[in-house]
């Protein structure tokens, strides 16, 4: 049993029927392990559903689907200690902060990431790819 | 899972999880809930952790009688229940995510590339 931490674009793949992720996230949000996220999810997945997609109905699924999410492997809140450590890691490695929230917080969950930005979280090995993350269908 | 007796645990809403073996020991940023340093008193023989729980006597006689009765210890009930329950509800978060998919219509195509679109929307500073 592992726990997969998501960021949003994972939430938003499995929303968009176009996007290269979209089976591969769908997959592993109906797999076995457990999985969670960060609060700034919410927001993300919600403002790319309203404002891009104009969109209501994906965006009613999304948040349900975060909400899903909180309900299994729960939602990491940020803080000031966790936007510090985010600070520093963005400073590191040359990526933005809401980027590197998500990998603090995996971190401090105890899980890995998965992501489908490849440029600045997958090519730097501080996520995997949703295709890349071996998940089981639940068993009853 | 709420009672652990550390301040952390307010910072996850709820948030449970195993140590992952993905951690990177390297990292200065180290999970909030390793079993080692997470509240309470934990030791390890070979590879499984010693923890010791708090329970009423009354809680304590069922669990006893219980395992008895799935001839099991004390330790492999607790264990197999904690099992269970964590398992329970990803099952449920699984089930839950296949109905968000019958929610409001069928799921439609929005020209894919969305880590992109994620960070095109974040505020500018």
């Amino acid at each position: 049993m592992s726990l997969w931490f998501l960021d949003s674009s994972v939430l938003l793949a499995a929303e968009d029927t176009d996007d290269e992720n979209y089976g591969d996230a769908c997959r592993l949000l109906g797999g076995s392990d457990p999985l969670a996220s960060l609060d700034l999810a919410f927001y993300e997945v919600t403002n790319v559903a309203v404002r891009a997609w104009r969109d209501p109905s994906a965006a009613h699924r999304l948040r349900e689907r975060v909400a899903a999410v909180a309900g299994d492997g729960g939602l990491v809140r940020a803080d000031a200690e966790l936007i510090s450590d985010s600070a520093a890691l963005a400073d590191e490695h040359g990526i933005s902060v809401y980027d590197a929230a998500y990998v603090v917080a995996a971190r401090l969950a105890g899980g890995e990431l998965v992501s489908c930005d490849r440029r600045d979280l997958v090519a730097r090995g501080l996520a995997r790819l949703p295709r890349d993350v071996g998940v089981n269908r639940p068993s009853p | 899972m709420n009672g652990l007796g550390s301040k952390d645990t307010n910072r996850f809403v709820p948030i449970v999880g195993r140590t992952s073996i993905f951690a990177d020991p390297a990292s200065p940023v180290q999970p909030r809930h390793d079993p080692r340093t997470f509240g309470g008193n934990t030791g390890y023989t070979d590879l499984v952790a010693k923890v010791m729980v708090s329970l009423p006597d009354d809680l304590l006689r069922a669990v006893d009688v219980e395992a008895e009765r799935r001839g099991t210890t004390r330790s492999g009930l607790l264990r197999e229940l904690a099992e269970e329950t964590l398992r329970r509800r990803t099952i449920h978060r699984a089930e839950r995510m296949a109905q968000i998919n019958d929610l409001d219509g069928p799921i439609k195509g929005h020209g894919g590339r969305v880590a992109e679109l994620v960070k095109a929307n974040r505020p500018e500073p």
